[in-house]
Formats: structure tokens, sequence, C-alpha cells
């Protein structure tokens, strides 16, 4: 019944708009997103600006609980590393960030700072470091790893210990992407990190 | 017609006088348009040119392809949807919703030679699903061993493996560790993996450090192995040394 109602519907659609063409032979406005004539008589920039992931709103978890969480992370330099070329590895050494980025967990929001060693190996590189967040109800504190390449692309995950209203708890993250704002997807349990 | 009686006589009389006053002239072309005057095609005029086409026909061709475009757009009867575009999933719960997963996009191979961020697919088989035991409100899988068929845009990380797993599941949601060995006829890569799963299992993400050897010795291959379904995409890098001293607890 469905299947001959929407027949039914599109028959019904399709009859208006032949009509509509019929009387008109008008064409079908233009996309908004068309450029104009003007702009496309305007040189380009020599440098395309880096398309950037679509946001999506994510769901917030209720904060309760085992939970999978998503979100992103933007990473800001607030204090440049040490760099020492030893062989072909170029060794860069105490580099220290803040995160603005957000997930859908409020048990995760806060002040986010990280501390990252990378190996420079050419074009890729080995990282580690530690990443502790805090908020008012506690804190999440821990080691990763992980590499990066080409610059901006990256792959590091970690387990964060919780303390505070969060102890006993484990935050294992993944942060990946080929620029930033990365993204971020994990999950919260109670109990510890792995251990082999 | 000596036969006829009179009364006979004038009938045939009457009847010629009256057919004589008919009238017996023919309009060709009047007779062909009563004719065919209900099949008449009515013309469409497009751009200032006559469609020698029927307007019926024309309508019923519009509808059908009109119908035929809308089906593949939106799909067939609810219960039997054969539609190719992409269906948009209502998340039912927020602790269930899954990330975007990465667009595959075609991945030039590599020269196989130095250091390298690689990239493919891994085609994974349970050969042993281990054991569950409850504790608690944590089941705890142990002895859990996949077979991977790994396939790269770079020979040295391109062939089959083994991952052996244990697995803590927290309410849909798990935590996971373990060792992954990966070897091809020049060599081989080994080391300890873990992550987390979600979605009861469905979706994981789960990296690694394994060591080279053979061809392989003194190289490292970082390893991030990313599932949603069916789907496995897998990525890394691969360098000459050795993992990083500080590392996450799988390094433990």
């Amino acid at each position: 019944m469905w299947y001959l109602m929407r027949s039914c519907s599109a028959l019904v659609l399709v009859a208006i708009l032949a009509v509509g063409c019929a009387g008109t032979g008008a064409s079908s406005p233009a996309p908004t997103a068309t450029p104009t004539q003007a702009a496309a008589n305007t040189p380009a920039p020599t440098a395309a600006p880096t398309p950037r992931p679509t946001a999506t709103p994510i769901p917030m978890t209720d904060g309760e609980g085992p939970e999978y969480v998503v979100g992103t992370s933007y990473l800001t330099v607030t204090k440049s590393a040490t760099e020492t070329v030893v062989g072909d590895v170029t060794q860069y050494r105490g580099q220290e960030m803040t995160d603005s980025g957000t997930t859908n967990d409020p048990r995760l929001a806060g002040t986010t700072t990280t501390t990252l060693n990378a190996d420079f190996y050419g074009t890729v590189a080995s990282e580690w470091g530690t990443t502790r967040t805090e908020n008012a109800e506690g804190a999440w504190e821990g080691a990763w790893s992980g590499v990066s390449w080409d610059g901006t692309a990256t792959s590091v995950s970690g387990w964060l210990v919780g303390s505070g209203a969060y102890a006993g708890w484990t935050y294992y993250f993944h942060v990946y992407g080929p620029w930033q704002p990365y993204q971020v997807e994990g999950i919260i349990f109670e109990g510890p990190p792995p251990t082999p | 017609m000596p036969e006829l009686d009179p009364f006979e006589a004038r009938l045939t009389r009457a009847v010629r006088a009256f057919a004589d006053r008919a009238e017996t002239r023919v309009d060709p072309i009047s007779v062909a348009d009563q004719a065919i005057g209900h099949r008449r095609f009515a013309s469409l005029s497009w751009l200032g040119h006559t469609v020698p086409v029927p307007v019926s026909i024309l309508l019923i061709v519009g509808l059908l392809l009109a119908l035929i475009a809308w089906s593949a757009a939106v799909g067939g009867p609810w219960g039997d949807r054969t539609s190719i575009a992409p269906l948009q999933v209502a998340t039912a719960t927020p602790s269930e919703t899954t990330a975007p997963a990465p667009t595959a996009t075609p991945q030039p191979s590599t020269d196989g030679v130095g250091e390298e961020q690689v990239a493919g697919t891994g085609r994974f088989s349970i050969v042993d699903a281990g054991t569950s035991v409850r504790v608690g409100a944590v089941t705890q899988v142990r002895g859990y061993v996949a077979s991977a068929v790994d396939t790269m845009n770079d020979p040295r990380v391109t062939g089959t493996g083994t991952l052996r797993l244990s697995i803590d599941i927290f309410a849909g949601v798990g935590s996971e560790w373990g060792t992954c060995r990966l070897e091809n006829a020049d060599g081989a890569w080994e080391g300890s993996v873990s992550g987390g799963s979600w979605n009861d299992g469905e979706a994981s993400a789960v990296t690694g450090w394994l060591v080279g050897s053979g061809a392989y010795a003194g190289w490292t291959y970082y390893i991030d192995i990313r599932s949603s379904g069916l789907q496995t995409e897998l990525s890394g890098v691969i360098y000459p040394g050795s993992p990083p001293a500080r590392q996450s607890p799988e390094a433990r």
C-alpha cells in the first residue's frame, strides 16, 4: 500500500512538473553554491584553502557508566621542543601543548595539556608523551604513543587513568586524521588499563 | 416491368425520386478529418521548434523516467529497499553513536624502500573465539585468535598474520590487548597491540608497535587497525628504528 501511495504521489508530482515545464519552458533555479560570474573572473588564489572535515552534531552521552566517546582534538603549542640531530634522526623533546578540542562526554571536559616527544625519520616520526585532562570533578592522566607523517597527519593512542570522581575508571583514546582538528574516538570504562 | 402491379410501380418511382434528391457529393478532406480527428497528435513546441511526437507519449515517457529516478534515489517499498543511496541511520542512544569512518581512497603503492606511511585493508577470520568468563560486571574473553590477510600498498607489510587478543567487555564497550604477528616471504613483524571496541564489539580501534625481523630487522611498523562491521582498514608507518622508549600500556 505504501508503495502504491508513493507511486501515485510520484505520478501527480511528475504531472505537475510536466505541466509546469510545458507552460514555461524555464530552466531550473541555479544552485545557491554556483559561483557568480564575477567570482569566476577573479584570479584563483595561489594556495587553495585546505578542505576541512565537515563538523556534524554529536549527541552528548549521559556522562555515566561505560561509554563510547567521539570528538575532536586541536592542539596549540605552548612550549617548543628542543631539536637534536643524531645520525639520520631528528629528535624533538619536551614540546608542550594545550588541546582545545571537545568530546561528547562531560567527564572529559576541562583543560587538557599534552607533552610530546618525537623522532623524525625523514617524513615520518614516532611520537610519545603524556596527557592530562582535568575538570572540577577529577582528572585523567596517562601516556600515549603513535606516529605522524607528512607534517600534519597523525595516529596516536593512549590510556588515561582517572582520579577524583573518576578514580577507578580508565579512558582509552585514539586520535587520528590528516590534519587538525583531528578525530577522537575512545571508550570510558570502570577498571584499570589492560596489562599483558 | 409487366409483372409489377400499379402499387409496386408507384413505390419504385417514389424511392428513385427520393434517392435522386439525396446529396451524393463527397468532401474527402472533411471525411478524413472526421475519421482521424480523435487520433490527431497534439504538437509540442520546444525552443521554437515543433516536436513531431505525441504529447501523450512524451508524458508517459516522462512519468516513467521520473518514477525510475525517484525509485533509485528514494528506494522501493520500505521492506524491500533497492536503492544504492546510503541510508541515513538514526542513532538509537548517544552511547551507540558511531564516529564517521574515514573515506576509503585509493592509496598509491610505495616503492617498498625506506620509511613510509602505509595503508590498506585486512581480512580477519576467527580461528579461536576463546573462553568467556563473567566476573562481576565484566565479561572476560581470553584466548581469542584471529588470522589475518593484510593487503597493503607496501610489499613489506603485505602478508598473513595472527592476532591474539584478550578482551574485557563493559556493557557495550571493551578494552582489548594482545599480540600481532605479520609475515611474508622476506621477514616478519611482531609486537604488542591494544585498543578499544564499542557497539557490542562491532567496531574497534587497535594500535600497536611491531618490530621487524628477517629482511625487516632494525625496522619498526606502527600498525593502526580500525574495524567497523565487516570492513577493516589498516594504516601505519614503517621506519628504520626502534619503538618509542616510553610507550602506552601495551608495552608494559
